[in-house]
């Protein structure tokens, strides 16, 4: 009996175990009082750090992000990439935030304000002060723990850029000293810079947040406690595990909205929690939707979402700086009032972040070193999701007759900028913001949905789950994509990956020659006097018709590389389907044939989706001058309109 | 019932002009075909040979636009002519109205049976050179009420800035875009009408005092604003009934084949027509306006 009692017991302890097994390793752990000081602008907080040296070697030193140190002064390596200005807002010279730790001390041991030294790993520049250095007394041995307590004070800036304050609307996002990673044997804990700002460890938040009564207040992960205070404030107690970070925001004008939500396949269960702006309440619904679309989208493609919350941010008016930006279980989007309901922004922007849960979110990729890991991960998801939900050709702008589809938009970036740059590369050592933008969104999207054509749906939908799976709540880098595929699809990708990740090169394939001659009848001696005689007959027989060199000429006009597709349609309707390596500049293909061709097209699935011209991937034999006529007449007419209304 | 008498005397006074229409039209076609042929080589260099223009035939294709315009020059090679077209444009568009005024002006020359042909042009072209010069000054001294445009417009830009610079009141901002633009286009018309009737003030009394006669237009029309804008937008609803027609017509009729892009081509060029017939009977009505409106003491002016 007691052997039975013993067993159950054992059983319930392992199932209950196992019922609250972590999703993650818990690297992190955090616990944080904050007290926002509306009169100042500014967050004073404690913070309790307990650290895990999860790596094999012993760690004297610890490095942590102090990224609102960026808007410290114009010489943060931050202002200075972004010349000032970011997302069209010029700092207030008045208004710059920082983050100062008043006290750091090792919890039972010597207090280490003293040590603090910044650091500049990225570029060397001394005045931008967004790393901090401490060296401990003792290091930290492998699997070991070290606890520290922080005291420390943010001064929030105006919002100019993703934090910071605007009026009475409050977005508390890098708001804390945040220990960085210690990755393959090395702390990684880069600068804030214009194009990135996330990568860090695992583990779990509590954070008490102390606001003003009247104030409405949204934070990653759930809340567990909310406390009146004698002195007017209200303290808010937030918990969550297996995320990275923790963003919050706060405002007396925001109306808050809660729904569950469900899915079930796969089994979601969550609260959606909208904070929105009064003065944006019709896009409540517009909001809603979308994120139930995101959620749906997610966690059917890629696994489920496995958070007790998520909670949409829809900045202050004034405030659309701190607009589309993710964090865990918590991000902003952005509204625009006026908008019709056929422009779609704020449901792409909606989607989108929310799909950083994924991507950055649950896979944490390292957003300084491999942007493309998140923002083309999630690009990719974007536009699939957007064509679902809203249209295949019109998923971005459906609005009296006009329709523009996500992937064209991405697409004309692709066509018009990003040369400069592969898609590869550190956020900081892009050409430009726009090259930055162009190679880790549109770029990259772009080559995962043709490695999707290339592989077929199912295959992809495969990798990505199998990529999700393996790599949830861990740090993969881009070659761990790539095994994954490569593992998945069967094949040797590395042509693939590294033409298009690591070549700035384009992908231009085209149809450069359609020609069909007729063949002229042989002549002059070619053998002995057997075969003329057989060759004569065999001329007398094709006199009845005539005989045509059908001849193709494809070429590849861009760098990359890949094989080729090559329909050749003849005018009596027969088809021919060539296959070409496209690793030549050309290839020539000839038939003889008793008639002539009608066209020929490279691609013609239309799989290739990076390449930058899809108008020269055909070609026809007779020019058909149609489609011209109407498009010149159209454009006449509308100078003829125009020379009108100039005129007297 | 004075502006609905104009109105109508202006449209019928139009209709009666179907050589000045077809001069107008010509001329705008003439200019406008240099535009199509480009633009027909450019495209069919771009599309003519590609599978994609029996899509385009169908429906248009933002993909197909975004590599001509950043694959293929030729939009810049349209631009630049379009550009310097407009600019020509506008001057012949001062001798043909100088052309027009004059005849309209001058109408039982138009009416005398089997010389009207004769008479209408030579009473046109000798309108057209006549008035040339003193209209073309018109067009610089007109600058200075297009410069009260954009100051205004500036002025009007940075008061709605003061309320909305800093981004908190969004919707206010967009009634103030929508104000702007109605304001606009109410200054632009304003100012378009002054110079009709300054330029009716001069063929009337062939005067050669531009500036002056600008002046006393712009004190003429203030007299009478309420009617002289009613006229004006009764002509101005008048063409945008006319392009309602049009735009139905279009949507109803499929351009994806040779015959029924041929058949768009003609509604369109008859839209052309009629936009001549509009501006004609804009100058009519308001001729007639201007004849009946003045006072005795616009007459000693």
């Amino acid at each position: 009996m007691k052997k039975i009692f013993l067993l159950i017991t054992v059983c319930l302890f392992t199932f209950i175990q196992l019922s609250y097994a972590s999703l993650s390793k818990h690297i992190v752990n955090y616990q944080i009082k904050a007290d926002l000081l509306t009169k100042k602008n500014a967050i004073a907080g404690e913070e309790k750090l307990t650290w895990l040296n999860d790596s094999d070697v012993f760690v004297s030193e610890l490095q942590f992000h102090l990224y609102l140190n960026a808007f410290k002064n114009n010489r943060s390596t931050f202002m200075k990439e972004g010349k000032g200005i970011q997302r069209g807002i010029k700092i207030d010279k008045e208004d710059w935030g920082y983050i100062k730790i008043k006290k750091i001390q090792i919890v039972g041991g010597p207090d280490l304000t003293s040590k603090i030294e910044y650091i500049q790993p990225d570029d060397g520049n001394k005045d931008d002060q967004t790393v901090l250095k401490v060296s401990l007394p003792e290091s930290v041995p492998p699997q070991g723990k070290i606890t520290l307590n922080i005291e420390f004070y943010s001064k929030l800036p105006k919002v100019l850029a993703r934090t910071g304050f605007y009026k009475n609307f409050y977005m508390a996002a890098q708001w804390f000293p945040k220990i960085g990673v210690f990755w393959n044997g090395k702390w990684n804990c880069h600068q804030y810079h214009r194009n990135s700002e996330f990568f860090a460890d695992y583990g779990v938040y509590e954070v008490k947040i102390t606001v003003p009564e009247e104030y409405v207040v949204g934070a990653t992960g759930k809340r567990t406690g909310e406390i009146k205070n004698v002195d007017g404030t209200i303290t808010y107690t937030h918990y969550q595990e297996d995320i990275h970070d923790f963003a919050w925001a706060a405002c007396p004008d925001f109306v808050e909205f809660k729904e569950k939500y469900s899915l079930e396949d796969p089994e979601v269960n969550t609260e959606i929690i909208l904070l929105i702006h009064r003065s944006h309440l019709n896009h409540k619904e517009r909001h809603m939707s979308a994120l139930k679309n995101g959620i749906e989208f997610y966690s059917q493609s890629y696994g489920a979402y496995p958070y007790p919350t998520i909670t949409l941010v829809d900045p202050a008016p004034g405030a659309s700086g701190a607009g589309g930006m993710e964090y865990p279980t918590l991000f902003t989007s952005m509204s625009v009032p006026w908008l019709p309901k056929g422009f779609y922004l704020p449901e792409l922007i909606t989607i989108h972040e929310f799909g950083h849960n994924y991507w950055y979110g649950m896979v944490g990729s390292n957003e300084f070193e491999e942007p493309w890991l998140d923002e083309g991960f999630n690009t990719y998801s974007e536009i699939k999701a957007m064509a679902r939900y809203y249209g295949e050709d019109r998923s971005m702008i459906n609005w009296c007759g006009l329709k523009i589809s996500d992937f064209v938009l991405h697409r004309s970036r692709l066509i018009a900028f990003g040369k400069m740059d592969p898609v590869v590369k550190s956020s900081w050592e892009f050409y430009s913001g726009v090259s930055y933008g162009t190679n880790t969104y549109s770029k990259a999207g772009l080559v995962l949905l043709t490695l999707e054509k290339f592989l077929g749906e199912d295959v992809m939908s495969k990798v990505m789950r199998t990529y999700f799976e393996k790599w949830k709540f861990k740090h993969p880098a881009a070659n761990d994509f790539i095994v994954v595929a490569e593992e998945v699809s069967g094949q040797d990708l590395s042509w693939f990956f590294d033409h298009f990740l690591y070549s700035p090169d384009k992908l231009d394939y085209a149809v450069k020659k359609l020609s069909s001659t007729e063949v002229n009848e042989t002549e002059g001696i070619f053998s002995g006097e057997k075969e003329a005689v057989e060759e004569e007959k065999n001329r007398k027989s094709r006199k009845k018709e005539k005989l045509y060199k059908n001849e193709v000429v494809v070429i590849r006009k861009g760098e990359l590389i890949f094989p080729q597709e090559i329909l050749i349609v003849f005018e009596n309707g027969k088809e021919i389907r060539e296959k070409w390596n496209g690793k030549e500049r050309w290839k020539r293909f000839v038939y003889f044939n008793p008639y002539k061709l009608k066209m020929a097209q490279v691609d013609p699935e239309n799989k290739v989706l990076i390449d930058i011209n899809f108008t020269n991937n055909s070609r026809l034999l007779k020019a058909k001058k149609t489609s011209p006529l109407k498009y010149a007449l159209s454009l006449m007419f509308d100078f003829q309109n125009i020379l009108s209304f100039v005129s007297f | 019932m004075k502006v609905l008498k104009n109105y109508y005397r202006g449209i019928k006074e139009a209709t009666l002009q179907p050589k000045m229409i077809f001069v107008l039209w010509l001329i705008n076609f003439i200019f406008s075909s240099l535009i199509f042929y480009i633009s027909f080589k450019a495209f069919s260099g771009a599309i003519g040979k590609s599978g994609v223009g029996e899509k385009l035939l169908k429906e248009f294709d933002f993909n197909v636009l975004f590599e001509f315009l950043f694959h293929d020059g030729g939009f810049t090679t349209i631009f630049s002519v379009a550009f310097v077209l407009i600019s020509v444009y506008f001057l012949v568009s001062i001798l043909l109205c100088g052309g027009i005024l004059f005849t309209l002006t001058n109408p039982r020359k138009l009416n005398t049976g089997e010389n009207r042909k004769q008479n209408f042009t030579s009473s046109f072209f000798q309108g057209a050179g006549e008035f040339f010069g003193r209209f073309f000054r018109l067009s610089i001294y007109s600058l200075i009420l297009w410069g009260v445009f954009i100051v205004f417009n500036i002025l009007f830009g940075l008061l709605g800035s003061l309320f909305t610079a800093k981004g908190d009141n969004e919707l206010l901002a967009f009634y103030l875009f929508w104000v702007r633009l109605g304001v606009g286009f109410f200054l632009l018309y304003l100012i378009r009408m002054i110079l009709d009737y300054t330029r009716i003030k001069i063929v009337i009394e062939d005067s050669r005092h531009v500036f002056r006669s600008l002046f006393r237009t712009i004190k003429f029309v203030f007299k009478r604003l309420g009617k002289t804008l009613a006229l004006y937008y009764l002509f101005l609803i008048t063409g945008i009934i006319l392009f309602g027609i049009y735009w139905i017509l279009k949507l109803i009729i499929p351009s994806s084949s040779l015959v029924t892009i041929i058949i768009i081509f003609i509604v369109q060029q008859v839209f052309i027509a009629a936009r001549g017939w509009i501006k004609i009977a804009f100058q009519a009505g308001q001729l007639k306006f201007y004849l009946s409106g003045r006072s005795k003491t616009d007459k000693s002016l």
